[in-house]
């Protein structure tokens, strides 16, 4: 052993404590065959959570994921360590708190001695813990500044040259400087002598490298007394990351280290007066092997307890004979001039076996005679036994140490190595452990800084733990092999402390070469992806779970002229225009609660402080198990695609504006339009009236000269009671008003506004009906000829409106006849198959054809082609709107037939109207009725006569009562009403539609038909029938007279009706 | 009476105002010749030389009362005229040779009377 027989159990014990809780970096666990757990150490309590009391007697499996469980990883791991030795994988584990963290786990077999199955040990590296580690720094860093601040340390900047600039009050005061003023500009390093002198001039060089001198040492105060100080010399970085200046600080530790002395030298005390009570003394003569024996000796031997004189055999035969050979071995070595040391087993009497341990020095007697040895002997049966159990835990320590994949060394406070692992031996490159304990191995695995510098013991971490108990965690320096090669190294120091005393420490390391490999192709991949997206012409930032800003790409630069880091820091809110903050960031982080993706756009003020529109986007970041990291947004400018968007908008709103206000004009226009028509219409027919008035006014006149002509002569000749000249003048007078009637009873259709009211028309009536009105109209100087087919179909259109197209096809043949000429009205059933009906756009079927011919002037093709076109006329300003035959035309279309126009210049011209054959009869077209002799009434038949004109009410009375009926008159419409109320019989209303006192003849009959269902009805009216019929047509008994009439053919038409026709 | 009857022609083509006509005129002891139109007029005043008075129709088929007129003017320079018509208005825009008297339809037999009088009065002897 290389302690000396005075160490005893316990130091082991907690040697190797110390090893194991040291291994706080990993969880240790070890569980029983079944996965049950036996141990729980310190470091597992750290990573997992759980207590060792918590989880001694559990399943280990807890630690591992559900996922893990669900697929019988725990016992995986286990089948896998018992068929291979080992099972190691990295993977995730739970903690006691639920969340799960990333290790590194090996597994292996636990077996006994004999190598008998006792259960497992699971070693697991919480790998967190290494992201953290920035961060762990810069609370470090936080935290040594507040040391600093409050410390009463000796606190002094240096210049780069060592120059006094500036110490704490606190310095001022245990340096024991009362005027710093005197010492200000000083040399720091010469108030150091000696080893401390170069000792600071050595950390004053490290501190100008960027690194950390350190040293302790002797220095005096400034009032000359001598102190121990600890010193740590460390650059203060400028602006360029360079060391600007240098600080000192200067810690007393003269208390600490005189404590420390006397704590050691006590101890060196308490253990020489402990070994004493139990050490025998005894000498040996080589020569003779005689042995003088102490008391204590004899005693140990089990002789008799006094001093006594032996042979060295009654020594060895003391010795159990196991063990005789080795004592006689080390007399041999001993004659040999070497050291005796031998131990032994010997039996007491009481059957007791101890073991003993003597040793000796060989001495020349002072008085020249033989050699012999003098030695002292203790009893370490004790603490055989003790090591025996240490032995036992020491494998299982082992065991440990050899399963770990890191390298593990111990080291004393000399820096001797005195444990280390196979991973150790493995990675340095020893063939056994025995090649590497007991040596002082910084120079040769740790000699050299990775930037080649070299790398003194005093400045290694390791060694200062061992030293002053002071951890310490680095990563990426070197440590070499035994061929001179090297790899990097992240490793951990902790102290060994045995009662607050630091003996050494252990020191953890792994080879990290694979790892900052990875490191690097990680930060090669976030180079380019910063790369990437530094160079992206967009905004591309990240946040953090909370929506932190973690990082935003260079382009925040070149938008907002801002640093990039700003961003980090809140920049974003100052950019933003204030109004379109509220609600993105409210949507925000709302979509972030559901981790959702999140669009908005956004303005902000560019570096120009212009506004920007920028459209963002935002989606949720996992890493590759879906674990939620934080969002990854990226912004694009907008603002042309908006401006445009904008342009785009104002344009269409614009343009519909435009297109609204040009719909409206048109509206307004076809209002206009509809009104110019209207009155273009009305007065179209005015000027088919005005050419009947010119027409017809001869004939009015006429007939009113005729008919008062007569009546004045017949006067006249009744008063010469010339009486046969009476008849004379009565048919005169008679002939006369007939036809002023027959005319008159035509003219109302013309003056009126109306619109298509189809109604199944024969042709040949109506054209008949209006023969007398062309031939008035054309004038005498055109000869009116009529074709009317025999058997002529009957059609569906407006009987005015073909009328209306009638006369005017006359008018402007009589126009197209200045010096007169021929005009002749035919009617012709046409079949229009096929080829014909195509060539005259028309569908196939069968129509009515009418057609006015004329003998006038023609027209040339260029006037045939826009005949039809509205206001396009050949006649003088005045004479024609140039728009009958537009009318016509469009009369024709609507009614579902055609016009054609057939010209020859010189010729003259043929307009063919073709309308559509209709099923249906003919109702009443306009015809002569003739007079038929008035038949006599029932008895008792009676009528009711409404009739505002006392006149005609007389005289339709009269020619009534003349026919046998009786007969009721009323002169306005609630007169009429009264007398139906009543219970008179009434077989028949004939009513006036015109009446005054609010009630017209239709509202009056209507009534009249509620009282009395059925009542048969006639109206006699100067207007259209239109204005008795509404929009609809009569009902059924209800009939119209239009005034004028012949009384003859009234009481014909009463006398139908109250037949019942 | 002793007085020649002065023969007059009447000219209209609506038989029944001319049938009137007629008769007043004969009542007040004119010679009456009748034409229904244009054409017959100028058949009646080409034979019998002696018609000392015109009365036309403006408006009739065939030639009008202004034609009839004319001719009447051309052979008989003094002839006096008497036109009746909805529109004597029209008379001189049509080339009524002037001097001439119009009657406006409708008008009474007393009116016509009274016109062909004072046309006449010159003549009666």
């Amino acid at each position: 052993m290389p302690d000396g027989p005075a160490e005893n159990r316990s130091d082991h014990e907690r040697r190797h404590r110390a090893i194991f809780d040291s291994a706080v970096d990993f969880g240790i666990v070890a569980t029983d065959t079944g996965g049950v757990v036996t141990d729980w150490n310190p470091g597992a309590e750290r990573i997992f959570g759980w207590s060792s009391a918590e989880m001694v007697g559990k399943p280990a499996e807890v630690f591992f994921t559900p996922e893990d469980r669900t697929e019988g990883r725990p016992s995986y791991e286990m089948r896998q360590s018992l068929e291979t030795g080992r099972a190691s994988d990295e993977r995730w584990h739970l903690r006691k708190d639920g969340c799960r963290f990333w290790a590194s786990g090996e597994m292996m077999p636990l077996r006994d001695e004999r190598g008998a199955h006792l259960g497992y040990l699971k070693i697991v590296r919480d790998r967190t813990q290494q992201r953290l580690d920035a961060e762990k720094q810069r609370a470090d860093a936080e935290f040594m500044r507040g040391v600093l601040a409050s410390s009463a340390d000796c606190i002094k900047v240096l210049d780069l040259a060592g120059h006094l600039l500036f110490m704490s009050e606190g310095g001022m005061r245990v340096m024991e400087v009362h005027d710093f003023e005197a010492i200000r500009g000083c040399p720091w390093p010469d108030f150091w002598h000696g080893q401390g002198n170069a000792n600071a001039l050595a950390a004053l060089e490290e501190a100008r490298n960027g690194r950390v001198g350190h040293f302790q040492g002797m220095a005096e105060t400034m009032a000359g007394n001598a102190r121990h100080w600890d010193v740590q010399v460390t650059p203060i970085m400028g602006a360029d990351a360079k060391p600007e200046k240098l600080l000192s600080v200067t810690r007393d530790i003269t208390d600490q280290r005189r404590a420390e002395a006397a704590e050691r030298e006590s101890e060196a005390l308490y253990k020489l007066s402990a070994q004493a009570a139990s050490t025998g003394a005894w000498e040996l003569d080589l020569q003779t092997r005689e042995c003088r024996l102490s008391a204590e000796m004899a005693s140990l031997l089990g002789m008799p307890a006094k001093r006594m004189t032996v042979a060295a055999d009654d020594w060895r035969d003391a010795i159990l004979p196991d063990y005789r050979s080795l004592f006689e071995a080390a007399l041999a070595r001993s004659a040999d001039g070497q050291p005796f040391e031998c131990e032994f087993r010997v039996a007491l009497k009481d059957g007791v076996r101890r073991t003993l341990y003597a040793r000796g020095a060989v001495a020349s007697p002072v008085d020249g005679g033989l050699p012999h040895i003098v030695g002292v002997c203790v009893d370490v049966t004790e603490r055989r036994r003790s090591q025996e159990a240490l032995r036992q835990s020491e494998g299982y320590v082992r065991m440990l140490l050899d399963s770990m994949s890191e390298g593990f060394y111990a080291v004393d406070r000399n820096g001797v190595m005195t444990l280390c692992n196979p991973a150790f031996l493995r990675k340095i490159g020893f063939r056994n452990e025995s090649e590497a304990l007991g040596r002082s191995l910084h120079d040769v695995i740790h000699h050299t800084h990775p930037d080649g510098s070299h790398y003194p013991a005093s400045d290694c971490p390791i060694y200062t733990c061992a030293m002053t108990g002071r951890a310490a965690h680095v990563v990426g320096e070197l440590f070499f092999r035994l061929d001179g090669s090297s790899f990097p190294v992240e490793y951990w120091a902790q102290p060994i402390e045995r009662d607050g005393i630091v003996e050494g420490a252990v020191c953890t390391f792994l080879d990290i070469t694979e790892r900052l490999r990875v490191e690097a192709a990680i930060k090669e991949s976030e180079a380019r992806f910063r790369h990437l997206a530094d160079s992206a012409p967009s905004l591309i930032w990240m946040t953090d779970t909370e929506g932190r800003w973690t990082f935003a790409n260079m382009h925040f630069d070149h938008v907002f002229g801002r640093r990039a880091e700003d961003f980090l820091h809140g920049a974003w809110d100052e950019v933003l225009v204030p109004e379109d903050v509220p609600v993105p960031r409210a949507e925000f982080a709302k979509a972030r609660s559901a981790r959702l993706p999140f669009a908005a756009e956004v303005r902000a003020y560019d570096a120009g402080g212009r506004v920007r529109w920028l459209h963002c986007e935002c989606v949720a970041r996992t890493d590759d198990l879906g674990n939620y990291l934080g969002y990854t947004c990226c912004g694009t400018d907008v603002t042309e695609a908006r401006m445009a968007a904008a342009e785009l908008e104002a344009r269409v709103e614009a343009r519909t504006s435009e297109l609204s206000g040009a719909l409206d004009r048109l509206r307004s226009e076809t209002g206009d339009r509809e009104k110019a028509e209207a009155q273009l219409r009305q007065s179209q027919k005015m000027e088919a009236v005005g050419q009947l008035t010119g027409g017809l006014a001869h004939d009015f006149n006429n007939l009113l000269t005729g008919i008062a002509g007569s009546l004045e002569l017949l006067k006249t000749r009744i008063g010469q009671k010339r009486y046969d000249m009476v008849d004379r003048y009565l048919d005169a007078a008679k002939g006369a008003s007939d036809r002023a009637a027959a005319l008159t009873h035509r003219l109302p259709a013309y003056s009126r506004q109306q619109t298509l009211a189809p109604t199944a028309v024969n042709a040949n009536g109506l054209a008949r009906s209006m023969e007398e009105l062309i031939r008035r109209t054309v004038g005498p100087a055109i000869q009116v000829d009529t074709d009317y087919a025999p058997d002529l179909w009957t059609t569906l259109c407006d009987p005015h409106q073909l009328e209306n197209a009638l006369l005017n096809l006359c008018i402007n043949a009589r126009d197209a006849m200045p010096d007169g000429g021929r005009l002749t009205i035919q009617t012709l059933n046409a079949e229009l198959r096929g080829g014909i009906a195509t060539d005259r756009d028309m569908a196939p079927g069968d129509y009515v054809e009418v057609r006015v011919t004329d003998t006038g002037v023609g027209m040339s093709p260029e006037t045939v082609a826009r005949a039809f076109e509205p206001f396009y006329t050949t006649k003088p300003i005045g004479q024609g709107t140039g728009l009958g035959l537009s009318m016509i035309y469009g009369f024709a279309r609507q009614s579902g037939g055609q016009v054609r126009i057939h010209s020859s210049l010189g010729v003259g011209t043929t307009m063919r109207i073709y309308l559509p054959r209709h099923a249906g009869v003919a109702e009443d077209a306009p015809k002569d009725v003739a007079p038929s002799p008035a038949a006599r009434a029932e008895a008792g038949e009676t009528v009711l006569v409404i009739d505002d004109e006392e006149t005609v009410r007389m005289l339709v009375g009269e020619v009534l009562a003349d026919l046998g009926y009786g007969v009721l008159e009323a002169e306005t419409g609630a007169a009429g009403l009264e007398i139906l109320q009543s219970d008179a019989r009434i077989d028949l209303l004939v009513t006036d539609v015109g009446l005054p006192g609010g009630m017209n003849g239709r509202q009056v009959a209507d009534a009249a038909r509620a009282m009395r269902p059925g009542l048969k009805v006639l109206y006699v009216t100067g207007y259209a029938e239109s204005a008795v019929m509404g929009s609809g047509r009569l009902e059924t008994g209800m009939h119209v007279m239009v005034k004028p009439f012949a009384l003859d053919d009234l009481a014909a038409r009463i006398r139908a009706i109250i037949e019942g026709e | 009476m002793t007085r020649t009857a002065l023969r007059a022609l009447v000219a209209e083509d609506d038989a029944i105002v001319r049938m009137l006509m007629v008769d007043t005129l004969q009542e007040d002891g004119y010679e009456v010749l009748e034409a229904k139109d244009g054409t017959d007029a100028f058949r009646l005043m080409d034979s019998p030389d002696d018609v000392r008075l015109i009365v036309t129709d403006f408006h009739m088929p065939g030639f009008d009362g202004v034609e009839v007129a004319r001719r009447a003017r051309a052979r008989h320079p003094a002839i006096p005229l008497l036109f009746v018509s909805a529109r004597s208005d029209l008379l001189t825009a049509a080339g009524a040779p002037e001097p001439y008297t119009a009657l406006r339809k409708p008008f009474t037999m007393a009116e016509l009377s009274e016109a062909v009088s004072k046309l006449t009065d010159g003549l009666k002897g």
